[in-house]
């Protein structure tokens, strides 16, 4: 869990070019949204395409989704929870 | 009505201070300033270099004119938001590949220029693209002009911007070899050069915008014929690129005389709204902040661009 933890987040900093950003300055229990990091729809987007890019994991329910991308950490328990 | 240009800034390969920035593979590279003294780090991140340049450029025109919010922001292009083009549909081509990254695709349009400033100003007023290739600054002008003239607004936000990306280098130095022009040519370049225009009298005036349609360029060779007759004080800062497109240039040459002339692309490389670079230029030498020791300080300087069968165009700016 821990390391995919870390990896969503050097995934998230480059795929989003969040430059001076660096893992360690990442919540895993902050939003990732609105405060937290602040991103916003069009990261959403960049997010949902790293999944089933990287993970293989495609999101067809919005709430879901909505309740996935919460934070890093719901976002690697989502990963686990669909990967089984 | 008299208009005027009350602001400029350029980001080019060409520095009053620092010289020309030119690389290895002939081409003209920019030289930037560090963004993030002028925008905002979250805005950046998600920037293209090119919007970079374009939005830093027009950050400081409004800045120098003293303009907090232009009433109308006209951008032109050429080739828009290539490098953001070139990895979409770079990523497109990969068969395997079934889920596309939505910035590159959102910001490849050629429009996402004048919305970035749009965003930045916080302003929902007149906004407009023109992409007309090598005439594309040429048509914003005129756009610009026209709406000026109407009366109805009394500032304008112009700017014309162009990127040199690997892909496009590599694209057209092929097409030039193919075409046999690529012998004396200067180089390929980019450029952003924005200015802030009014009726609000200031250092640079523009006195005439012609784009001809005339097949033998009638319009402009009087232009330039009477204009000469009248005032020795001018300088000709001519579009050619070095190569045999220069050829179209010949038929006005004579009317020149002995008028100094700058072939401009020698500073800033060849690309589709260069023309955009000499009017920043036209209006540094207009104001002596740029000196050419060779070259007497011009009162008149006029921008000829002679495209092989496409209309010629003239930009006459004088100083005040």
């Amino acid at each position: 869990m821990e390391q995919l933890i870390y990896n969503l987040k050097e995934q998230i900093i480059e795929r989003l070019n969040l430059t001076d950003t660096k893992p360690a300055d990442v919540d895993s229990d902050a939003p990732l949204f609105d405060e937290g990091l602040g991103l916003d729809s069009i990261d959403a987007l960049e997010i949902i395409v790293l999944l089933q890019q990287v993970y293989g994991i495609k999101i067809t329910n919005a709430e879901e989704g909505k309740k996935a991308m919460r934070s890093v950490k719901t976002l690697a328990e989502y990963i686990i929870e669909k990967k089984g | 009505m008299d208009l005027y240009i009350n602001g400029t800034s350029s980001i080019s390969a060409f520095d009053s201070q620092q010289g020309l920035r030119f690389d290895n593979k002939n081409r003209f590279i920019c030289i930037e300033p560090d963004y993030k003294l002028i925008i905002d780090p979250r805005q950046l991140r998600r920037m293209s270099r090119i919007m970079r340049m374009g939005l830093a450029s027009a950050i400081k025109t409004l800045e120098v004119a003293s303009v907090q919010t232009p009433q109308a922001v006209i951008t032109a292009t050429g080739l828009g938001c290539l490098d953001d083009t070139g990895n979409f549909l770079v990523k497109m081509c990969d068969p395997d590949n079934r889920m596309m990254n939505p910035t590159a695709f959102i910001q490849s349009i050629h429009n996402t220029m004048g919305g970035q400033i749009a965003m930045h100003l916080k302003s929902n007023c007149y906004n407009n693209t023109f992409t007309q290739d090598v005439l594309s600054f040429e048509h914003a002008l005129l756009d610009a002009i026209m709406l000026l003239e109407a009366g109805t607004i009394e500032s304008v936000l112009l700017g014309g911007i162009d990127e040199l990306t690997e892909l496009k280098h590599e694209l057209t130095s092929r097409l030039y070899k193919a075409q046999k022009l690529c012998e004396g040519y200067f180089g390929q370049g980019e450029g952003s050069a924005f200015f802030s225009l009014s009726s609000v009298p200031s250092a640079v005036k523009l006195e005439a915008m012609i784009l001809s349609q005339n097949s033998k360029h009638g319009d402009i060779c009087d232009y330039i014929s009477n204009h000469l007759a009248l005032e020795k004080k001018t300088l000709i800062l001519t579009g050619k690129c070095g190569d045999k497109s220069d050829e179209a240039y010949k038929s006005l040459e004579n009317i020149f005389g002995s008028t100094a002339t700058i072939d401009y692309k020698k500073f800033c490389g060849d690309y589709p709204t260069s023309c955009a670079f000499a009017a920043w230029l036209a209006c540094e030498l207009l104001q002596q902040k740029i000196i050419f020791d060779a070259i007497a300080q011009p009162k008149h300087i006029i921008i000829y661009h002679a495209y092989p069968d496409r209309p010629h165009t003239l930009i006459h700016l004088s100083g005040c």
